[in-house]
């Protein structure tokens, strides 16, 4: 609790009203851009009717699923498992246990390169993996 | 009059330093660029998805016979549907893309460190709500994209050995997907997951409120 | 506190325990049995019409769908499936459309004599074997029967290889 003391006599500001004033500021950014911008210029469609005898439909998952939907196409037969659960149950389980695992008290960035690299090649895979989904 | 009111409350139950002291006057910094936004953003998101979905839920009727036809209905017969029901889908989208980001703003400050060790696996259980969110969400207009894509997404526990087909009937209520199935996703969408969250978004920022947020680097 | 007082205080420490125990205990048998039930109902197998012997020219697989009245929880209703159906001379054989990787419907593609799954690219021989992409095995058979000139097939896939079609 040591730094929680030090923390709160440095800042600077309180609640109400300047802080609130730009939490609103951004709410209403998001408002706008939702709202007005959004819903308005791309509207939403409903497809048609649901119905299980198609054999042509191809259902592509939201684009935030579309690297789990890649990665199944990688992991035949009785892989799939690893794909279909292991992969998204194991990073859950391993990202609640961060700071359990990582237990380094150095929080710049800069000095902690390893950290780093394994976000920056995560989100890499990740991206790449969304981009083919979406393309494929 | 809403200081009138204000008054009239705290004669009585004496909340205005309570409210005071650990609201309006609690101490913020001062320097804290946009990054630190992300998870306002996603908490405002959450409030906008709130109020419309209440709002279609006053005419969807979640059953297979009635379900296209409503949200048909809702949409493009009703005044402001289509506004309404663009404001839910979009803002659904957005919470994803703003909830990430909060997420690498935490990681990227390392604010998950001690003593937030707590807040931040809060933080993860907020996120697999958000996609379990989307995820129930996306079946309710029962058009081809909601049933191929939560009969594909249902069938993927399946192909984990001996508990695996267990887990899909109980996703599924049954082996296929139907009635049965679009009224628990219903219930999921609009009572259980909304009351989570809630209940978690409570501690997340009730912790916050305690520990204050780590110092910006 | 006397020492009375102090096992006065376990008592009831412990029997707040042990009926808390007793109430989350009792009321989660019955809630999960509740909500997981209609999950592990069994499906009766029935025949279905899927059309006349001259709806399907012979020599390849023809679209059939199976329509049938079902009792989906508490709603009664037409249930609609697909499967593909060849007919060849006596012998009739009826695949089941359902991909075995995921479940969506895999379609017959003429040129290629081969099934088709939109869905992740996977391919199955006119048998219904794997030949590429992620499904796990082959596609499923429906076992046929004719009554007259109609072509019934049974709601309930075999695997592979098992049972026989009539
Ligand atoms: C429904 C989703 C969520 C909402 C509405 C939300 C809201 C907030 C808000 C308003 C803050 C104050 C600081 C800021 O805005 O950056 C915050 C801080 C924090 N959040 Fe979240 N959050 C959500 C999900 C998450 C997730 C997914 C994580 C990480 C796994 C997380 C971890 C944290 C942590 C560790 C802090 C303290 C940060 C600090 O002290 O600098 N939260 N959250
Ligand atoms: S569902 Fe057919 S290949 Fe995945």
């Amino acid at each position: 609790m040591e730094n929680i003391k030090k923390t709160e006599e440095k800042e600077g500001t309180t609640f109400y009203p300047s802080h609130l004033f730009k939490e609103m500021v951004v709410m209403m950014f998001v408002f706008v851009l939702v709202s007005f911008i959004l819903a308005l210029v791309f509207p939403v469609k409903l497809g048609d009717p649901a119905d299980p005898t198609d054999s042509s439909f191809v259902p592509k998952p939201e684009w935030y699923f579309l690297a789990i939907f890649q990665l199944l196409k990688y992991f035949p037969g009785v892989f799939e498992a690893i794909a279909a659960v292991g992969v998204p149950v194991g990073s859950i389980i391993l990202l609640m246990l961060l700071p359990l695992i990582d237990k380094n008290p150095e929080r710049r960035p800069r000095k902690r390169p390893i950290a780093m690299a394994l976000m920056v090649i995560i989100l890499a895979v990740t991206a790449i993996l969304t981009l083919l989904g979406a393309v494929t | 009059m809403f200081r009138k009111v204000y008054y009239w409350i705290d004669e009585r139950l004496n909340i205005r330093p309570y409210i005071r002291k650990e609201i309006l006057d609690k101490p913020v910094h001062g320097r804290l660029n946009f990054t630190y936004c992300f998870g306002g953003m996603t908490f405002f998101l959450f409030l906008l998805l709130t109020i419309t979905g209440v709002s279609m839920a006053i005419y969807y009727v979640p059953s297979p016979d009635h379900a296209y036809d409503t949200v048909d209905y809702l949409t493009y017969q009703i005044f402001m549907g289509k506004v309404i029901r663009g404001v839910h889908h979009w803002a659904a989208n957005l919470m994803v893309v703003t909830v990430f980001l909060h997420m690498l703003r935490v990681y990227i400050h390392g604010a998950y460190k001690k003593p937030r060790e707590l807040n931040w696996i809060t933080g993860v259980m907020l996120f697999v709500l958000v996609l379990s969110f989307s995820f129930t969400g996306y079946l309710l207009p029962w058009d081809q994209k909601a049933y191929w894509a939560t009969k594909v997404g249902t069938q993927m526990p399946g192909s984990v050995p001996l508990i695996g087909d267990y887990v899909v009937r109980v996703l599924r209520g049954g082996s296929k997907i139907g009635a049965l199935t679009l009224s628990r996703f219903y219930v999921l969408h609009v009572i259980f997951l909304p009351s989570m969250i809630a209940a978690l978004l409570i501690g997340h920022f009730a912790m916050i409120r305690r520990q204050g947020i780590a110092e910006p680097l | 506190m006397s020492p009375k007082d102090i096992t006065r205080r376990r008592l009831m420490e412990i029997g707040i325990k042990v009926m808390g125990g007793f109430i989350s205990a009792t009321s989660a048998f019955p809630i999960i049995g509740f909500i997981t039930a209609p999950s592990l109902k069994q499906e009766e197998d029935k025949w279905i019409d899927v059309g006349a012997i001259n709806d399907f020219p012979p020599g390849t697989y023809i679209k059939g769908v199976m329509e049938s009245q079902v009792k989906d929880g508490w709603y009664i209703t037409k249930e609609r499936a697909l499967c593909w159906i060849k007919v060849d001379g006596d012998k009739i054989v009826a695949v089941s459309a359902t991909c075995s990787h995921l479940g969506c419907n895999v379609y017959w593609d003429e040129a290629s004599k081969n099934f088709k799954c939109p869905c992740h690219a996977g391919v199955y021989d006119s048998e219904g074997k794997v030949i590429k992409g992620p499904p796990p095995r082959a596609l499923d058979r429906l076992q046929v029967k004719v009554e007259g000139e109609r072509i019934l097939v049974n709601s309930i896939p075999v695997p592979y290889g098992e049972g026989k079609n009539v």
